[in-house]
């Protein structure tokens, strides 16, 4: 049985994860602080994920990235570049896709540490960014270990938005959900039972673990 | 007072409308014959669906997927009435596998074409399809889509499957390889000439036929689901997609006897 | 000399109150301010070292103008280095007793000074949770007093430290005070606490 959609997988979920990391710590933190209207609209955008049927995101993203037009036509002739049918497509669709995963909890978590903290470090003349590395972010350990975690977990199990701009492609974008799916569809039973069996056991030990730090850390003061 | 009111308001619609909701699903499951089309007979199954219709007054609910997406479907239960597949292998597992009472029938044949979106010139396609001007070809699943088999067929054929196979893409059905010809995805790709023919549909398409001594030919088999071989409407659909009016209409959208 | 001049509305139990502030405070001196619970202390602090800010006011403080709504300046808190003390504390969970101090200065003389003031120094490597509370409320005293402000303001600093502890604090505190020439202000509900501490007494309330 061929492997490579596993791993395709988890380099998908891990280049995902790291890149929403990155995305996901300013807006939190940014979203955190007051609530503007358009802040309020940008976090009502940002959540359309959890609830829209990954079809229409896939759908929207066909559109979005066709060659023929708009920003694909653009992509396509000054950088050869077709999101479509291509990983990086994919590491976009998951990104756009997981990204409440990834924002949501931290950006709970920054509400939920008292305004004095930041308050305290500002007296002592740091400034925001400061304040936000050495204060804010290593207090909120557990949910930013549980939002990369959900996150990971969150990608490793895409499947609707790859069935619709990924193209199948053995090695490029055949993940493992799809390899799934192919198998059933082509009676391979025994295949898809194996890829079934290993994306469950990941994601399970993952969530588990999750829930196992969580409750341990709830010693922490803060809660 | 005004907190009771809406209570008992509240619980009246949920029955009323669960009452309801049991009256409509209802009406749906009890007289139309659920016909399960492989996807590249999309466009012309509402037509043959209409002509029935107007012969015996039967409607039809046509259910389109690839061949073997339906056919999985079915050995699991799904409660199809007739099922017309792209290929004659996945209804003939149907039928040793004891899914229908009778062997399945050839009921037409499919013929395979390239097309685009773009007047890209197909009169030497193999060499066009080697040239940098074609980024992505789709073709559908070959595993589960005859006409996708049949295009990979032709690809090998011409000898050029190995040199080309970076730029595949693969749709999970002849749909979706349309799909993704019609939005300009895809440079080009090799799907049925029904698409072509298809007087509903609005994109300016441009096509070639591929020699069909290049592959296989795409037999496209029916058969009658078991649960269903006491139905008279069943039969009845059955014979008509052998008759000569259905055989007409067929041709229209390009397959052949 | 800090001089400030605010008008701040409070959403209060009894309904809307105004805080209304005018007075300076002379270089070097400590003025008590106490008052009823919910009368502005804690707010008038805050909007002294930049935390919040009122409708209508200005602050200077050695000519210098932290806040003046009518030409709309605000110095932020960073720039005023104003030492707070918390009313809780405000510890950081993340830093131990010796990492708090690192953050605000890298005077480590300083710093070991402090703690003898504080009678912390073997508690160094402790973390917050970790510290009783009047070791935490003491640990933020050090905290404010590490980065030599000028300002220094004080939120019930001593209401979880022990009778004994506070009289020989208060006795350290007021040599620092004096070497630092900083302007002090401490709220509390309970005045009687502060007799150790030389200075004025205002009031704020309703």
């Amino acid at each position: 049985m061929d492997v490579t959609p596993i791993w395709l997988t988890l380099k998908l979920a891990g280049i995902t994860s790291v890149l929403l990391l990155a995305i996901g710590l300013p807006v939190a933190w940014w979203l955190s602080k007051g609530r503007s209207f358009f802040k309020i609209i940008i976090e009502a955008i940002i959540t359309m994920p959890l609830v829209l049927p990954p079809s229409v995101l896939g759908f929207y993203l066909l559109l979005a990235f066709s060659p023929q037009h708009g920003i694909g036509k653009w992509l396509q002739h000054n950088f050869n570049i077709r999101f479509v049918f291509s990983f990086e497509g994919l590491v976009l669709a998951s990104v756009i896709y997981s990204m409440p995963f990834m924002i949501g909890p931290i950006k709970s978590a920054l509400q939920q540490l008292p305004l004095s903290l930041s308050q305290a470090s500002y007296s002592l003349g740091k400034t925001r960014w400061q304040t936000f590395v050495k204060v804010l972010i290593p207090n909120i350990r557990p949910s930013l270990l549980t939002a990369v975690v959900l996150t990971f977990a969150h990608t490793l199990g895409e499947f609707g938005v790859v069935l619709m701009i990924g193209g199948n492609i053995p090695g490029v974008t055949r993940v493992a959900s799809i390899a799934v799916y192919d198998s059933v569809e082509e009676m391979d039973y025994s295949s898809a039972n194996t890829y079934s069996f290993i994306l469950f056991a990941i994601t399970f030990i993952l969530v588990t673990g999750v829930f196992i730090f969580n409750k341990y850390q709830l010693k922490s003061p803060l809660e | 007072m005004k907190i009771k009111l809406y209570n008992i308001n509240l619980k009246l619609l949920i029955k009323v409308l669960g009452v309801a909701c049991l009256f409509w699903t209802d009406q749906a499951f009890a007289q139309n014959l659920k016909v399960a089309v492989a996807a590249n007979l999309q466009s012309v199954i509402k037509v043959l669906g209409q002509d029935f219709k107007q012969k015996t007054g039967i409607t039809i609910e046509p259910i389109v997927g690839s061949s073997g997406n339906l056919t999985t479907q079915i050995r699991n239960g799904a409660p199809y009435d007739v099922f017309l597949s792209a290929d004659m292998g996945f209804p003939e597992t149907l039928f040793k596998e004891g899914f229908s009472t009778k062997k399945p029938v050839v009921y037409a044949q499919g013929s395979l074409i390239i097309c685009s979106n773009q007047n890209i010139g197909f009169e030497n396609w193999e060499r066009l399809l080697m040239t940098p001007r074609v980024k992505k070809i789709a073709i559908a699943n070959p595993a589960i889509a005859p006409y996708g088999k049949a295009a990979e067929e032709t690809l090998k054929d011409k000898g050029i499957l190995n040199d080309i196979k970076p730029k595949i893409v693969y749709g999970e059905s002849i749909s979706q390889v349309n799909t993704y010809i019609t939005t300009g995805e895809v440079e080009v790709g090799f799907t049925t000439q029904a698409l072509v023919k298809d007087p509903a549909s609005k994109t300016q398409l441009y096509w070639k036929i591929i020699d069909p001594k290049t592959y296989n030919p795409i037999e496209q088999g029916m058969v009658i689901i078991k649960h269903a071989s006491e139905n008279p409407d069943a039969e009845k659909f059955y014979q008509y997609i052998a008759s000569p009016a259905a055989k007409a209409i067929f041709e229209q959208y390009g397959y052949h006897e | 000399m800090i001089s400030v001049d605010i008008e701040k509305k409070l959403k209060t139990y009894q309904g809307e109150q105004l805080l209304k502030i005018n007075r300076q405070f002379p270089p070097g001196s400590i003025t008590k301010i106490c008052g009823p619970s919910g009368a502005g202390k804690t707010t008038f602090l805050k909007i002294v070292a930049g935390f919040i800010k009122p409708e209508k006011g200005t602050i200077t403080a050695e000519n210098v103008t932290w806040l003046d709504t009518g030409s709309n300046i605000f110095l932020s808190p960073q720039k005023r280095m104003a030492g707070f003390v918390f009313q809780d504390y405000a510890l950081f969970p993340n830093m131990t007793l010796q990492q708090h101090l690192e953050y605000a200065t890298n005077d480590t003389a300083w710093i070991k000074r402090l703690l003898s003031i504080g009678k912390l120094d073997n508690l160094v490597t402790h973390k917050p949770q970790y510290l009783s509370g009047g070791q935490q409320q003491r640990l933020a005293i050090l905290r404010a007093l590490a980065i030599k402000p000028k300002l220094l303001l004080m939120d019930e600093p001593f209401s979880a430290i022990d009778q004994k502890m506070k009289t020989a604090l208060i006795n350290n505190l007021k040599i620092v005070f004096d070497e630092l020439g900083a302007t002090v202000l401490i709220v509390s509900h309970n005045p009687q606490e502060l007799e150790g501490l030389p200075g004025e007494e205002i009031n704020i309330h309703y």
